[in-house]
């Protein structure tokens, strides 16, 4: 058996839902009986059951996923990449939230349009353009939320 | 007074000049606020209601009405346009509104949404005033093991429509569902999956599952596109001069839609409004799934089919029509924005009962005109006015704009909740449905597991301890036609995919 199938994102993407799921139910089980002595259903009945269900789902897509590897020749598709471009930016929307209860909006909005707005490009340049226009951005979706909508920021 | 002339009344108090802008500007706040991701006419209702204290009732219910009719057609825009619905209730109109953009078919898919919505959000109101009592009698019969198959009818109708992909989808319905378990009990007040933490405690918000699952992940897949490609995209979208008329639907485009699936949608919109917790997501999951099974051409289904726009719009605008009327006779709201409007209503003091549609029906009367004239405007307003200028989107900076839509987003998730941890998590979802999404796994069935999970408990629960455990209680008539129906539609559906596969 090779191994390295279940590396494809096709099989892995339901591997760690169903390890997910598995876990969720381990936790739904913990909280006691599914019917309570009074007869009525306990708040982990609809958890239990849709975990069992998406396990199976998960056993299922993961059987198919299998199968048309094996049915299929191999072709080597032009997919999307997952590379150090994705991992920034969504390493940036973190840090945005870290840095808003840190020190606030919009500090903490403009670091992460100006990193947004670099890393996103293909290549790093333009890098006065893009700082004005980020401190743009932060002063109009300041605007828009704080004064326009009344939000409050911290 | 008649009823009739209490509804007439009722628009000789809208087309009052203060009135009327009230609705206008009402209309154009619920515009801006669906386009926005993340800003739905839920949050602009909040935020809009301190200002209703210093409005007369008449005023305030206007504009209020305004923000609601546009905030169920305008979330349409952007998702035809960048594949990011505004609001909810537009995820299917995404479906095949997108495709219809990347075809070059923006204008007519813009055009064709804002026509159904007139269409749908007209009849909606037209069935409120003509048919309201018998449909709060309707409605009455639909108990609460009724509502449960009728949810059982939306998940399972929404996954047999992805036909091969409906494992994928139903294991999204699956985690749009632990989403919502996730907080306090839906029956009893004790916490879940929340291992002693506070923040767990306010559970997952669903503005936030939109956000992550809709937003952020969009962006994300975005990112995967380089420069070159985009470029493409936006030259494509260069060369297709837009003229005001592209927008408004040829005679080819009816014929193609067919006017009985705007009918039949609105119809279905406005039923399934009357329905507590119907909603518009729920109408347009539904007219789409009944559109693509009656369909000469299913096929075209997601892939940029003009009827699959049409059942969409028309239903989910039709259910402002529809959810008034549960609001009104029982207060209990057809869906969220429904339940701010109650608000709005108590701020005046109306308390929502069988009377007010009957021998009250003044008060609300200009209710159902604004809401009226607001359908009738849509057109008009929004096409003819700023229509030209939604499809030119694609062709802003695709790195100014992505970036404001991402802080646009993650910053919408805070100010709906008020809450870094729910911003923590429409990122979390975000990161996860970026990964799924590059899979196929259609995160439309999220949304549906996390908005109709809660209810979905909240009925099945209450069904079976009403029976004492008894699922038979799942055979009453009422139950038992959604569960037949749904039987049937997987059969037919399984049917005509069969038969577009042996076809091909």
């Amino acid at each position: 058996m090779n191994l390295r199938r279940f590396l494809h994102r096709s099989v892995l993407i339901p591997l760690v839902c169903m390890v997910f799921l598995i876990g969720y139910l381990g936790v739904g089980l913990s909280m006691g009986p599914l019917i309570l002595p009074s007869g009525l259903t306990n708040e982990n009945f609809i958890p239990v059951i849709i975990s069992i269900i998406g396990i199976l789902l998960c056993i299922s897509i993961m059987k198919d996923s299998l199968k048309e590897m094996d049915d299929e020749e191999p072709v080597k598709e032009a997919e999307p990449k997952f590379g150090l471009k994705q991992i920034i930016l969504f390493a940036d929307f973190f840090l945005f939230i870290g840095l808003y209860s840190l020190v606030g909006f919009i500090p903490a909005a403009f670091v992460f349009t100006l990193i947004f707005m670099v890393f996103f490009d293909d290549k790093v340049r333009g890098l006065l353009k893009k700082l004005i226009i980020s401190i743009i951005i932060t002063a109009v979706v300041y605007i828009l939320y704080a004064v326009v909508f009344g939000v409050r920021f911290n | 007074m008649s009823t009739f002339i209490q509804i007439l009344s009722g628009f000789a108090v809208v087309f009052q000049p203060l009135n009327f802008l009230m609705t206008l500007l009402g209309f154009v706040i619920g515009l801006f606020f669906a386009i926005i991701p993340g800003l739905t006419a839920t949050v602009a209702i909040v935020l809009l209601m301190p200002m209703t204290y210093s409005m007369t009732m008449n005023m305030g219910l206007c504009m209020v009405m305004g923000i609601y009719m546009a905030g169920m057609y305008s979330g349409s825009i952007t998702a035809i346009t960048i594949n990011i619905p505004g609001a909810p209730s537009s995820s299917m109109t995404g479906k095949d509104g997108y495709p219809l953009m990347q075809q070059g078919l923006g204008a007519k898919a813009i055009g064709q949404s804002a026509f159904a919505s007139l269409i749908g959000g007209t009849v909606g109101v037209l069935l409120l005033i003509l048919v309201s009592p018998i449909a709060v009698k309707a409605a009455l019969l639909v108990k609460t093991p009724g509502k449960a198959s009728l949810v059982i009818f939306a998940f399972v109708s929404i996954c047999a429509l992805d036909g091969k992909a409906w494992k994928k989808s139903m294991l999204f319905v699956i985690f749009g569902m632990i989403f919502s378990t996730i907080g306090m009990g839906i029956l009893n007040p004790t916490s879940r999956f929340t291992f002693g933490t506070v923040s767990l405690m306010e559970g997952v918000d669903f503005i936030s599952v939109v956000i992550g699952a809709f937003a952020i992940s969009e962006v994300m897949l975005q990112s995967d596109l380089s420069n070159r490609e985009y470029e493409e995209m936006s030259a494509r979208v260069k060369d297709i001069k837009i003229k005001r008329r592209d927008f408004i639907p040829t005679k080819a485009d009816l014929k193609e839609v067919g006017w009985l699936t705007y009918l039949k949608s609105s119809i279905i919109g406005f039923f399934i409004g009357v329905l507590p917790g119907g909603g518009g997501s729920l109408a347009s999951f539904v007219s789409y799934a009944e559109g693509k099974r009656s369909s000469k051409h299913p096929e075209k289904y997601g892939n940029g089919a003009l009827q699959g726009v049409a059942a969409a719009d028309s239903a989910n605008n039709s259910v402002c029509g529809g959810a008034l009327v549960p609001m009104l006779a029982f207060g209990i709201p057809g869906d969220g924005v429904t339940a701010v409007v109650l608000g709005v209503l108590m701020v005046y003091g109306i308390v929502p009962g069988p009377d007010i549609m009957t021998r009250q029906l003044q008060l609300v009367s200009p209710m159902y005109a604004a809401l009226l004239v607001s359908a009738l405007i849509l057109i008009p307003l929004s096409l003819m006015l700023f229509g030209p200028y939604y499809i030119k989107i694609v062709q802003i900076n695709r790195i100014v704009l992505y970036s404001a839509i991402a802080l646009i987003a993650v910053t919408g998730a805070y100010a709906a909740t008020s809450s870094v941890f729910q911003m923590l998590t429409s990122v979390i979802v975000g990161v996860m449905v970026y990964f799924m999404r590059k899979e196929k796994y259609p995160p439309v069935t999220l949304i549906l597991g996390a908005m109709l999970g809660p209810l979905f408990e909240q009925y099945f629960r209450r069904s079976l301890s009403i029976s004492g455990n008894n699922y038979a209680i799942f055979l009453q008539p009422d139950s038992l036609a959604f569960l037949v129906l749904t039987l049937v539609f997987v059969l037919l559906l399984t049917r005509v995919q069969k038969k577009g596969v042996t076809a091909k």
